[in-house]
């Protein structure tokens, strides 16, 4: 598999594994269906744009698409839920809840990796 | 100092840029080293968002002192090594992009956030030029005298950003090797 058949398959499992549906990913990032359907299945290159887009609604680092045994349950989703009957206005929001989430947890991160001064 | 054709060139991330908006020497740094500088759409955006920042950028792409270049999202390596920059050494969008780019090219960085940079670039072989290498060099090549650089110092630390020393004479400068 090449990087985008890679990015494609996790971009898919990832948007499955929280309940939306290509249309509603299309429209939190104002594309087409089609254009989320290339994405996930490898022929078409996401922008890094996309991905940062991508990984904010789904909670996780855009470095985890890389992951080419990518084990669902060991990302590190900053906040899963289903969203079933969700507009794309809900999405935005929801991303940007997520990316603040995300952001603590990698400023824990940074912290607890930074050392110790005596 | 005349500027080297097709040869490397020296990618500016926005703490450089900030640094020398507020020291007041903005209009000098293309002439300071023999490399046209270009600066990415990532870092550009990042600067824009600063106060007071946008327009005095804006200034320098217009003149043509430096150029703005966009970010090779086609090339899958340099793509791969930005999120994992930002991912595991916890960098912003533009410092993480121009990493990813120079250890793929033989571009010359050019951040003075060198915290753990520095550690990444020497892992890589990466050549980077720091602010108070910029100073260093036009104080060689006698653009700017010891004095300008105090003032530059004292300008900058008073715009609330940090330099590696509060005066010129307590800076030793390093051998570059570009």
């Amino acid at each position: 598999m090449n990087q985008d058949q890679i990015i494609g398959k996790n971009l898919q499992a990832l948007r499955k594994k929280l309940g939306f549906t290509q249309d509603q990913v299309a429209a939190y990032l104002q594309i087409n269906r089609e254009e989320v359907s290339y994405y996930e299945n490898g022929s078409r290159t996401a922008s890094t744009k996309i991905l940062s887009h991508l990984a904010n609604l789904y909670g996780v680092d855009e470095y985890d698409f890389y992951e080419e045994d990518l084990d669902l349950a060991n990302v590190n989703l900053a906040l899963a839920f289903r969203a079933e009957n969700i507009k794309s206005t809900d999405l935005e929001q929801i991303a940007k809840f997520k990316k603040i989430v995300r952001n603590y947890l990698s400023m824990k991160s940074l912290l607890e990796h930074e050392p110790t001064h005596s | 100092m005349g500027t080297k054709k097709n040869d490397k060139i020296i990618l500016i991330d926005a703490d450089v840029l900030s640094h020398f908006i507020s020291g007041g020497q903005i209009t000098l740094i293309h002439k300071i080293f023999p490399y046209p500088i270009k600066i990415l759409n990532k870092v550009y955006v990042e600067i824009s968002r600063m106060p007071g920042r946008k327009r005095e950028v804006d200034n320098l792409l217009n003149f043509k002192l430096i150029e703005q270049i966009p970010f090779p999202e086609d090339n899958p390596e340099i793509r791969k090594e930005y999120h994992y920059i930002k991912k595991k050494l916890f960098k912003g969008d533009g410092e993480s992009a121009c990493l990813a780019v120079v250890r793929y090219s033989k571009d010359i960085l050019a951040s003075s956030n060198l915290k753990d940079t520095a550690h990444y670039c020497n892992l890589h072989n990466i050549s980077y030029l720091t602010t108070m290498d910029f100073l260093c060099q036009a104080v060689t090549n006698g653009q700017l005298f010891e004095s300008d650089c105090d003032e530059f110092i004292q300008r900058v630390l008073k715009a609330g950003s940090r330099l590696p020393v509060k005066k010129w004479g307590e800076y030793g400068c390093r051998e570059l090797d570009l």
